[in-house]
């Protein structure tokens, strides 16, 4: 038995085996890096257990199976039962259940020999069954994203991505141990991994100096493996070879390998984060990397200057900015008072307007910095007194009005409870998306500048039942937008989203699941100003834990992101103190809060409350019913407004022209009036000198000895050739016909005794007119014959200027 | 004029028959007929001049003359003499070869300048006097004279001031490649004209060329012909210019051009067609002219080219 262990361990566990392990160790952990950089949802902790596993269970099936077909069973199972373990989180479960066995079977044991009480499997069954609710939940989610994505309609669900990847790294690790260790292929065996690494850096467009240190590794082992085969084949055919050779090429492999390392760490892929970061450390200053790049043009130029043009500055225009660090304002100084009045249909068991917590909402953030939140691009809209923002809207959505008067200046904000939708004076809404098709609107904020006024606004509301039948079927521009999370979020955060989330069923369960999660941590105000390069999130959730309700609402929106939620950060004021006598809420400067609402398809933006201390916010269970869509505002506007009289600029300058164009379309006209009605003696000298002005447009000069008919031979030659072969080229000779017409009724008036021989001065004009059309055409072919590319457009061939002889017919 | 057009037609149509291609210097000859003018026809031998002249009489149905003319021609040889006849015991008029209706002077260079006055004499008068008696040239009388441009030795080159006489001079030259085919076609068998039939009589022509002259030509018409006459005076190549016999010329060429046409007015373009052949002739070019290779037909051209059309005033505006 000893020596047969020996043996085998000579054979299978010997120095070259476990330096090729080596080898495809350290390119695998390379692969895992760069994978971890370009893949968003697979961390390093799940990349190396795949590899490690992989790493085993390849060598494993190398060494010991005997058959071809057993090897890829083997890989499946075991790769779907640790992925399936680590991203559900199964492992404690599973645990536990185990323990629950062996108790269970103690019990059972002692059962038997009638020491103990009957066993009880109660336990064991919730454990199994939990265990089989889990994994259904895992694998109806796999499903539906499969379909998604074949289907064309690619959904973003970390579970998916991180059991894919997972997969698929797995799978590379055990192919390169099989071909390696029992082909000794060793090219064959990285190429499924490079291929994978390559393409994703490819398609993220990140530089492939990356792959460098790969290459350098995979040629030394791919050098190293071939040359162990080449000596086994000498040794067998008794070829004598010199050991030198290994060693030889043994130093060449490891030099190319760490030279071409070196050289990756001599010349890194300069990426424009690494500028910038390496600047922001010196500088110890909050640089938008992505701005910089995008104002060195690396991102495409989609959003305006708008974000740019307007200051951070709060005084009269919209702060685009919230960063999240500086200190909330404490004192309880009085800054507004609400009237709050309902205008949707109540139901009666809803409770009654004291108990419900307003969240006064003022601005909305849909990007997320790493050190706090920013606009993206949004379109100002002025609106009149009384006009409504939003023309329809979903009918889960409540309609509240209130009267706001303000205390304090707060920057010419527009607070309501939801989507401003009126008010009784001219405001102005700083628009991010108007979908009237979806009936989904996102509305960054809204000023106006007054200090009492009354506005009516949209409160979206769902119970849990509907939103948890919601589904996740997102429009684009939110799949776009309210998904996207920068690079700098740590990979941890986003395990930690996915595992909080992995199984729960629904979109509205993963939120919540979320929202429980961060209720826990405890609430306090004093915290030290957060590092300057550190993310926001992540600081709060593993360093931190504990802060106020701007760090709630970031961690609650950033994971609900990375849990493929679309979610967005929102700021104003929380709740506020009744006052019976005046029926009406009593805000103070404490109670600024930043809350998260979602997106839930025909529901819009629901408001989650992740705030430790705050109150819950209490969904009812059973659908609430529909509200009805009819409203008509009917406050008075105070001071009506004047519109300016010329709205658009280049409306009137079309107009403008339009006009200018019509004036001289009639003086023209006119002009060809009178001339039908002047005597042919007139008319005609007038006629022969606008022909003749066209001839010399057209290139046609005369001599003065040149008689009009010659002249018109020359204007009729000159026609034809540039005319031949044009598309129109019947219709244009025909001006002959006329030109003659006219020559002739000339030549009466000027030579002959008796010019009124049945020429009429109708016929000429008419004749004038006809032919003017044909001259112009005939101009615009001598004008563009130079030009090439118009000759396809008004010939049917080739022009051929032939030169021809007029022809003296008269 | 349609009577004047359908007329000139038939004749041009008739003698094409014969001569072939040529249809302008036919019509001018026609042109010329109608104008009761003479025609110098300078050529070289072999292409046709005296089928011209033929077959203008034979379409007529006027007699033909025809006089070769040799440096010892007497001018009695032409006019015709008186003969003593022995049985009627009284001197005979036996009438030349010019007392026919077309008159063919063939080589009209090669007479002695006496006898080439003789010819002169008879087209200015119409008539001719022989031993005191005048006879009177028929009412239609056209004098169709050739020289022959190449020759120069034994010949009396007409002198330019008599060349005057004559209305209009033409050339002929050579017929095409398929014009001189074709004549070889139609005299394979026999020639033209021997089938040439009279189209016309000359009693048509002599209604013809009345009528003509009632043709209207409008004053800016006539400004125009004199004023190109005048630059022929003006010209600085030009020794001598054209006479007033010039203008006279091309005025009734003109009208017998717009006749032939059909029309009943005068248009530049009948003076441009026959200012060449009208003028030509008439002009004597200034000594260093020659030297430089110019003849009249280029400068006649760039007369042509530079007088102001009546009409044509919308080019210079």
């Amino acid at each position: 038995m000893i020596s047969r262990i020996k043996s085998f361990t000579a054979q299978h566990i010997n120095r070259i085996n476990i330096r090729n392990m080596f080898l495809v160790l350290m390119i695998f952990i390379l692969i895992a890096g760069s994978l971890r950089d370009s893949v968003h949802g697979v961390e390093n902790s799940l990349l190396m257990l795949m590899l490690i596993g992989g790493l085993v269970i390849g060598w494993i099936i190398a060494t010991f199976t005997k058959s071809n077909w057993v090897a890829p069973l083997i890989t499946l199972i075991t790769g779907s039962f640790l992925l399936t373990i680590r991203v559900g989180r199964l492992g404690s479960l599973i645990s536990a259940l185990l323990k629950q066995l062996v108790s269970y079977l103690v019990q059972f044991m002692s059962w038997i020999f009638q020491t103990g009480p009957n066993p009880n499997p109660e336990s064991i069954q919730w454990g199994v069954i939990e265990l089989g609710d889990r994994l259904g939940i895992l694998a109806s989610r796999l499903i539906l994203w499969a379909t998604n994505f074949v289907q064309g309609n690619p959904q973003y669900d970390p579970v998916a991505i991180a059991f894919v990847w997972g997969f698929l790294f797995w799978f590379s690790a055990v192919w390169a141990i099989w071909l390696i260790i029992r082909y000794h292929r060793p090219l064959a065996g990285i190429l499924p991994a490079l291929a994978i690494v390559s393409t994703s850096l490819v398609y993220i467009g990140k530089s492939p100096f990356r792959l460098v240190p790969i290459f350098g590794l995979a040629v030394g082992l791919i050098v190293l493996v071939h040359h162990d085969v080449k000596e086994k084949e000498w040794e067998t055919e008794n070829i004598p070879y010199a050991g030198i050779i290994r060693e030889k090429i043994s130093t060449t492999a490891v030099i190319l390998s760490i030279g071409l390392m070196v050289f990756t760490t001599i010349n890194p892929s300069f990426t424009i984060r690494r500028i910038v970061n390496f600047i922001n450390r010196i500088t110890a200053e909050n640089i938008d990397d992505e701005e910089i790049a995008r104002s060195l043009g690396i991102e495409p130029q989609s959003e305006t200057t708008v974000v740019d043009a307007i200051s951070t500055a709060r005084t009269g225009g919209l702060p685009n900015r919230h960063l999240i660090g500086s200190d909330p304002d404490l004192s309880d100084q009085p800054v507004m008072i609400i009237q709050v009045e309902e205008l949707s249909a109540l139901e009666s068991d809803r409770e009654t307007e004291t108990d419900q917590t307003y969240y006064w909402r003022s601005l909305t953030y849909d990007r997320y910095l790493g050190s706090g939140w920013a606009s993206r691009d949004f379109v100002e809209q002025k609106y009149k007194p009384g006009e409504s923002t939003l023309a329809s809207w979903p009918e889960s959505y409540r309609i509240i009005r209130q009267k706001i008067e303000l205390f304090e200046d707060l920057g010419g904000l527009l607070f309501s409870a939801g989507i401003p939708l009126n008010t009784d004076h001219s405001f102005q809404v700083a628009w991010r998306m108007q979908d009237a098709n979806q009936e989904t609107y996102d509305i960054f904020g809204a000023t106006i500048k007054a200090e009492n006024y009354w506005v009516d606004s949209l409160q979206p509301e769902g119970s849990k039942i509907e939103l948890r039948s919601a589904g996740q079927e997102y429009p684009d521009w939110i799949r776009n937008r309210y998904i996207w999370l920068p690079e700098s979020v740590p990979e941890r955060v986003l395990a930690l989203a996915r595992d909080l989330t992995a199984t729960e069923p629904t979109p509205y369960d993963r939120a919540v699941a979320l929202e429980t999660y961060l209720r826990k941590f405890p609430y306090t105000l004093e915290l030290p100003q957060p590092p300057l390069d550190r993310d926001i999130t992540d600081y709060f959730l593993f360093v931190a834990q504990k802060g106020y309700c701007d760090y709630y609402a970031t961690a609650m929106v950033v994971l609900a992101r990375a849990a493929g939620l679309p979610a967005r950060m929102v700021t104003g004021y929380i709740g506020g103190y009744y006052i019976e006598s005046q029926d009406a809420y009593l805000i103070t400067a404490d109670l600024a809060h930043a809350w998260a609402e979602i997106y839930f398809p025909e529901f819009g933006w629901i408001v989650f409350e992740p705030t430790g201390g705050r109150p819950a916010l209490d969904r009812p269970s059973d659908p609430i019913p529909k509200f009805s869509r009819d409203y008509a505002s009917s406050f008075d506007p105070l001071v009506p407004k004047k519109e300016p009289l010329v709205g658009n600029w280049t409306l009137g300058i079309l107009i403008s022209l339009l006009l200018a164009g019509l004036f001289g379309y009639f003086v023209f006209l006119l002009l060809d009036f009178i001339l039908e009605r002047l005597p042919v003696e007139k008319q005609l000298p007038i006629i022969y000198k606008r022909i003749y002005r066209y001839a010399h447009w057209i290139g046609i000069s005369s001599k003065p000895g040149d008689t009009v008919f010659e002249f018109m031979n020359q204007l009729i030659s000159h026609t034809e050739q540039y005319g031949y072969r044009s598309r129109n080229s019947e219709w244009l000779f025909s001006a002959t016909f006329q030109l003659r017409e006219i020559t002739r009724a000339y030549y009466l008036v000027l030579y002959s005794q008796t010019p009124d021989q049945g020429i009429n001065n109708k016929e000429i004009a008419l004749a004038f007119r006809t032919l003017r059309f044909r001259l112009w055409y005939s101009l615009l072919l001598v004008r563009s014959h130079r030009y090439r590319i118009l000759h396809y457009f008004l010939w049917d061939s080739a022009p051929i200027i032939v030169s021809r002889q007029p022809k003296q017919t008269q | 004029m349609k009577t004047v057009k359908s007329f000139s037609d038939k004749l041009i149509a008739n003698i094409s028959k014969v001569i072939i291609g040529k249809k302008d210097t036919i019509e001018l000859a026609v042109i010329c007929l109608l104008c009761q003018g003479h025609l110098l026809i300078e050529d070289i031998p072999g292409v046709g001049k005296t089928m011209l002249a033929r077959s203008l009489a034979r379409s007529l149905g006027g007699s033909f003359g025809r006089i070769q003319f040799t440096p010892d021609m007497l001018p009695s040889d032409i006019t015709g003499v008186s003969i003593y006849n022995q049985s009627s015991r009284e001197f005979e008029f036996r009438s030349g070869p010019i007392m026919a209706e077309i008159v063919l002077a063939d080589e009209i260079n090669r007479a002695t300048p006496k006898t080439q006055s003789a010819l002169l004499e008879a087209m200015q008068e119409n008539q001719v006097t022989v031993d005191g008696v005048t006879h009177l040239l028929p009412a239609l009388f056209m004098v169709l004279a050739t020289q022959n441009p190449i020759e120069h030795e034994g010949t009396f080159r007409l002198p330019e001031a008599q060349l005057d006489r004559f209305l209009m001079r033409v050339r002929l030259g050579y017929p095409l490649e398929k014009e001189e085919i074709e004549i070889l076609d139609r005299q394979q068998i026999q020639h033209p004209i021997n089938e040439l039939e009279v189209v016309a009589s000359v009693k048509d022509v002599l209604s013809a060329q009345k009528k003509l002259r009632s043709v209207h030509i409008a004053p800016p018409v006539k400004s125009y012909l004199v004023n190109l006459v005048q630059r022929t005076r003006n010209h600085e190549d030009i020794y001598l210019g054209a006479s007033p016999r010039g203008s006279l010329g091309l005025f009734r060429a003109g009208q017998a051009s717009a006749a032939v046409q059909g029309r009943d007015y005068v248009t530049p373009d009948d003076i441009k067609r026959v200012a060449g052949p009208i003028l030509g002739h008439r002009l004597i070019l200034a000594p260093g002219a020659r030297l430089q290779n110019r003849n009249e037909d280029s400068i006649l051209e760039e007369i042509l080219e530079n007088a102001l059309v009546p009409g044509g005033d919308i080019y210079s505006s």
